[in-house]
This record gives structure tokens, C-alpha cells and sequence, in this order.
């Protein structure tokens, strides 16, 4: 579900920019200006046709990724406003409007190949608040950086190091998780767990937005980041829990920045800590009483830990690479994200200078994918999870691809095509591989 | 922009927002009958002069909702459920339950369809009331239930919330 298009405003509108500072800051050391922008608008809308053959399944649940052959259209359209109200303070106000779905209901695949899709019920166009937060930087000295201005971002001068809190309704992963290479569904990577950690419950409503307090603390080469914020009161819905008592997602990141001959690159480890009213599966497969479903075994309290790594590294002037590895215990029920336990993914990103199409971009990578020994026993058993569910398993990781050729046809008009091989889709070898294809149409200003 | 706010709404829709969530995986389709349901039964009790115990019954409910695993449940309501029941029942003709009873007696003498042979002779409760309900809307004709009506009338019955 994306949640994805959490990203978009994030990296999406200034790729170049991306390639001059891999950590995702779209900011380059410049003299420092008087000029800043207090208002900025910016727009985008991606619209997705997706589509997969048929292909082999000795068997399918009301979860599966459909074996006849199938296609979808989904789209989302989303609108960046940032007001300057005083000196290092603005205001974020992004409406955003998706419809459409994932090809099987987005059902059937836990890294699923389309990163602007959602796992809500209802397919008609929907107009909804993405963002409403306030952002308060303080500058921390360090020499004058210029930040260009993009969506959710305004231009201006500012120190280099700075400590910035954000509260509000906001995308954690905005501040979280980031990577100059896969982070953005719309431009980049179109597969779930690449845009983000795979194993990273991360805190979301099914749109990929929640309500929370973040700070960022950025000083030279090195960033600390902590937040806290709310999760769903019921797994994989809208609806979230305002009692923190009861659900809250706690976030510490780390992150480096290293330029090893003379090439950019970061790295992030983010630890996470996730509480809410999940299911547990090793009750729900030893229990009776759940009648093997993992919702009936919900209690309050129950606990999520884990950790991301992401990494990215420029290796030349037009390419770079990126790794990402996450973790999370597995005990308890998925609750916002995808049913992931365990992921790597890695995977190299081209500029088209050498083919004389500077502004067109490539990528290739490789995500595979895992469950714990109780989430994996529990789908072998018959369960359904909110995303998986073949009715039985034979356990294998799901692998997949993911190449992309971006083609910017003018400075509003993007055009990409995706192919995405999925091995064992649901972590089932007794289904697929499938052939994942997708042609995406993007404009943004 | 006025979709981005939040329609105001009642607390028989909220109570099935809860339950449909708790109990139902959040099923939109499902969420969408219940409210349709509990609609025709505030009319139902608009018209038999119940519609304060049933909104008292839907605020308690609203209140006092709670999920434990994925079972929904009204802790504490069973007063104001009762109170409700009561009402339909002293009201038993203008209800779903008495217009059901009106149609069975047209039946043939040899008719023995359960459901509506007990909700004629026992007091109409919220629960029978909301059944009867969906025993009219489901099944056109009463006396001649047809297997699929019947599994529409499961359904139906199914998104009743007492």
C-alpha cells in the first residue's frame, strides 16, 4: 500500500539534486542569501497500468496473487503546500486525492511490485489530508547551506547544522528510512520494500500517513533522529489510536555521511519499537480458540522491535548504488505495513548522461524477502494475514526484481516502464514465478 | 476541500465502524449493510415511537464498545437494549416483527417456517426485530423462502448490531 506516496514529496521533484547529496538533503553549500521563499506549491500526479500473464499455482487462497492473467490502473495525485510563518518555521498543508487498485486487490504479494497503491477496499477516487504539520528549525552554525526550493521544502538560506522538530499528520518517513536511490515509488523503485525498510512496521495508516513528533538533529556529517507516533488502532485500517498508552511507535536513527574518494555516500541504522493491540502467531496456530486467526488472539501491549539499515554510495558521476537490510521479531501480528519479517535488498542506479539523455535514469535491483519461524507457520497452517494467505505454504523467500527505465520527456513529463520477476509471490514455491510489468506516466511542477 | 473533513457521524454509524473494524477487518462492504441496516431500523423505530431508546441504545453502544480479540461487545447496555426491546414490543404491531407475523398468517395452515412462526409468538426484541428486518427485505415472499433469500437474510442479519 502504499503508503508510498508518503515519499513522493520527499526526493520526487529534484532528482538531480539527489545525486549531488545522497542522503536525500536537497541542499548544496552555497553563499548565503537573504532571499527566502515563503510560499511553495508544487504539484505531481503518477498514474500506474500494471499487469502479469498467467502463471502456474498448484493452489491459491482468498489471498493470493491471482494466476489468471490480470491488469490495474491506479493513480495518485498530491499537492505540496509549505507556508513560511516565521523565521525557520513553516507549515505543510498537502491534500492528496488516489484511486484505483493493485492488481489481486493488492493481495498475494508481500513486497508488492506497485509503490502507489493503497489496501483500502474502495477503488473510486478518494480525496484525503496527507499532511498538516508544523516544522521548526533551529539553526546551529556550521556555515550557510542554500536549500532549493521542492515540495514540502522552501528555499532559503540556512546553517549547515540544525536541529528541526515536526509534529503533526506527516509521513514518518519523510525524516526516516531515506535513501538518494530507492525512496521514491513515483520516480524510482516501484516495489514496496524498496521505497522504505521491508521489516519496518513502520507507523501508518493504510495511506502511509499517521500523526506524530519528530526531531532531526543535523550536525556536520552526522545525523541523530527520534519520533514518536501513532499507529492504527486496528491492523492494516485508517482509523488510529490516539491513547499512546495503548499504540505508539518509537523511532531512534542514526547517520553518517562519508565522501570515500571523493564519491558521497550515507548510512542509516534506524531501531524501531512498535506497540499496539496486535494478534500473536504462535497463539493463533496453538490456540483452538482462534480458530487459527490471528486477529481473535489481539491483546493490548503486545510489542514489535527491529532495525533498518540503509545505505547508499555514488560510484561514479552518473551511477550509484544502494543496499537496504531490516529486521523485526516477528512474534506479533503485522500491523501497518507488509507482511515482512526480514529483507535485503541492493541494487544500482544510472544516470543516461553516457547516452546522452542526462535527465532519464535506470535501475536495477534485488529484494528478497522473509518471514519469522511462527509467521511463516501460522500461513502454512491456513491463516490470513491482512496481505498473504494461499491457505497453505511451502516456504521459500520471495524474491524479486525490480528494473525500471525512467525517460524524462520534458522537465513536467516523466514516462517509466518496469518489469518485476517474482519468485515464490507470498513466500509460496508452490506458486509462480510471476512476471510483473508496469508502465508509469508522471507530471510534476 | 470538504471531503478532507469528516462527516459528523451518528452513533449507529460509529457503531458499526467500530464493529466492522474489531470484528470484520474494517470491510467497507460490510460497514456500508450495517449502517443501511440500522437506517431502516431507526425508521422502523421513528414510526413505532421507539426512536429515543434506540438512539440511547446506539449512544451506550457507541460509549461503551468495546473489542477483545476480534469479538465486539457492549458492556454495561444491556439495560438500554432491554429498555428498546421492551419498547418494540409493547409497539409489536408497527414493528418488523409484527409485520412479519402479518405476512406469515397468510401462509398456508401447513406452513412451518421456523424463523417467522417464532418471531410471531415471542415478544420482539431488538435483536428479532432487526432480524424480522432483514427477513422482509431479503425474502419477497415470506411463506416461500427461496435458498438464496434464505443466505441474503443470513447476510443481512449478520450486520445486525444487538
Amino acid at each position: 500500500m502504499s503508503r508510498a506516496l508518503a515519499f513522493t514529496l520527499t526526493l520526487g521533484a529534484a532528482p538531480s539534486s539527489v545525486w549531488a547529496a545522497p542522503d536525500g538533503v536537497r541542499s548544496s553549500p552555497e553563499h548565503a542569501t537573504a532571499d527566502e521563499e515563503w510560499l511553495s506549491l508544487h504539484f505531481q500526479t503518477t498514474v500506474a497500468v500494471q499487469a502479469h500473464p498467467t502463471f502456474h499455482a498448484d493452489y491459491s487462497g482468498k489471498n493470493s496473487l491471482d494466476p489468471a492473467a490480470e491488469a490495474a490502473t491506479a493513480m495518485v495525485m498530491n499537492l505540496a503546500t509549505d507556508l513560511r510563518l516565521w523565521h525557520g518555521a513553516d507549515f505543510m498543508f498537502d491534500p492528496e486525492l488516489s484511486g484505483g487498485a493493485g492488481i489481486s486487490k493488492t493481495l498475494g504479494v508481500a513486497a508488492f511490485p506497485s509503490g502507489i497503491v493503497y489496501r483500502v477496499g474502495n477503488p473510486s477516487p478518494t480525496l484525503y489530508l496527507a499532511r498538516l504539520a508544523l516544522r521548526q528549525r533551529f539553526d546551529l552554525g556550521g556555515g550557510k547551506v542554500h536549500d532549493e526550493s521542492g515540495p514540502n521544502q522552501l528555499g532559503g538560506s540556512r546553517d549547515r547544522d540544525t536541529l528541526t522538530f515536526s509534529i503533526g499528520r506527516l509521513a514518518v518517513t519523510d525524516v526516516f528510512d531515506g535513501n538518494a536511490y530507492a525512496h521514491d515509488p513515483t520516480t524510482q523503485y516501484f516495489n514496496w520494500a524498496l521505497f522504505a525498510s521491508g521489516a519496518w512496521d513502520y507507523p501508518a495508516d493504510t495511506r502511509g500517513y499517521t500523526w506524530g513528533a519528530l526531531a532531526d538533529l543535523t550536525v556536520a556529517n552526522y545525523s541523530l533522529r527520534t519520533g514518536v507516533a501513532l499507529l492504527p488502532k486496528y491492523g492494516n485500517l485508517l482509523e488510529m489510536e490516539w491513547n499512546l498508552a495503548k499504540a505508539r511507535a518509537l523511532m531512534l536513527e542514526g547517520q553518517v555521511r562519508y565522501r570515500p574518494g571523493g564519491r558521497a555516500g550515507s548510512t542509516r541504522v534506524l531501531l524501531f519499537a512498535n506497540q499496539a493491540r496486535m494478534g500473536n502467531y504462535e497463539q493463533a496456530v496453538n490456540d483452538p480458540a482462534a480458530g487459527l486467526d490471528v486477529t481473535a488472539t489481539r491483546t493490548e501491549g503486545r510489542k514489535k522491535y527491529g532495525f533498518g539499515v540503509s545505505s547508499e554510495q555514488e560510484l561514479t558521476e552518473t551511477l550509484g548504488a544502494f543496499l537496504r537490510a531490516s529486521f523485526n521479531d516477528g512474534h506479533n501480528e503485522t500491523w501497518a505495513f507488509t507482511e515482512i519479517d526480514r529483507s535485503l535488498a541492493f541494487g544500482l542506479v544510472q544516470r543516461g548522461r553516457p547516452w546522452a539523455r542526462p535527465n532519464d535514469e535506470a535501475g536495477a535491483a534485488l529484494v528478497l524477502d522473509g518471514l519469522s519461524p511462527w509467521h511463516r507457520r501460522y500461513l502454512a497452517a491456513g491463516g490470513y494475514g491482512f496481505l498473504l494467505g494461499d491457505g497453505a505454504l511451502d516456504y521459500g523467500l520471495e524474491v524479486e526484481g525490480d528494473l525500471y527505465y525512467r525517460a524524462q520527456l520534458t522537465k513536467a513529463l516523466a514516462l517509466s516502464g518496469v518489469y518485476q520477476p517474482i519468485v515464490n509471490p507470498g513466500y509460496n514455491r508452490d506458486r509462480g514465478p510471476v512476471h510483473v510489468f508496469s508502465a508509469r506516466f508522471r507530471v510534476a511542477f | 476541500m470538504a471531503a478532507l473533513a469528516p462527516a459528523c457521524d451518528s452513533d449507529a454509524d460509529n457503531v458499526c465502524r467500530d464493529v466492522g473494524n474489531c470484528t470484520h477487518g474494517g470491510s467497507d462492504a460490510w460497514i456500508t449493510a450495517c449502517r443501511t441496516q440500522n437506517d431502516e431500523l431507526a425508521d422502523e423505530a421513528t414510526a413505532v415511537g421507539c426512536s429515543a431508546a434506540l438512539d440511547a441504545y446506539f449512544a451506550c453502544a457507541e460509549d461503551h464498545f468495546a473489542c477483545d480479540g476480534n469479538r465486539s461487545s457492549f458492556p454495561g447496555c444491556e439495560p438500554k437494549q432491554a429498555l428498546y426491546s421492551a419498547c418494540l414490543t409493547t409497539k409489536d404491531a408497527g414493528t418488523a416483527c409484527g409485520e412479519l407475523a402479518r405476512g406469515l398468517a397468510h401462509c398456508a395452515a401447513s406452513d412451518t417456517t421456523p424463523h417467522g412462526s417464532a418471531l410471531a409468538a415471542n415478544p420482539c426484541t431488538a435483536s428479532d426485530d432487526c432480524s424480522a428486518r432483514c427477513y422482509l427485505d431479503s425474502v419477497p415472499n415470506p411463506c416461500a423462502p427461496l435458498a438464496t433469500e434464505l443466505a441474503a437474510f443470513a447476510d443481512c442479519a449478520s450486520h445486525c448490531v444487538f
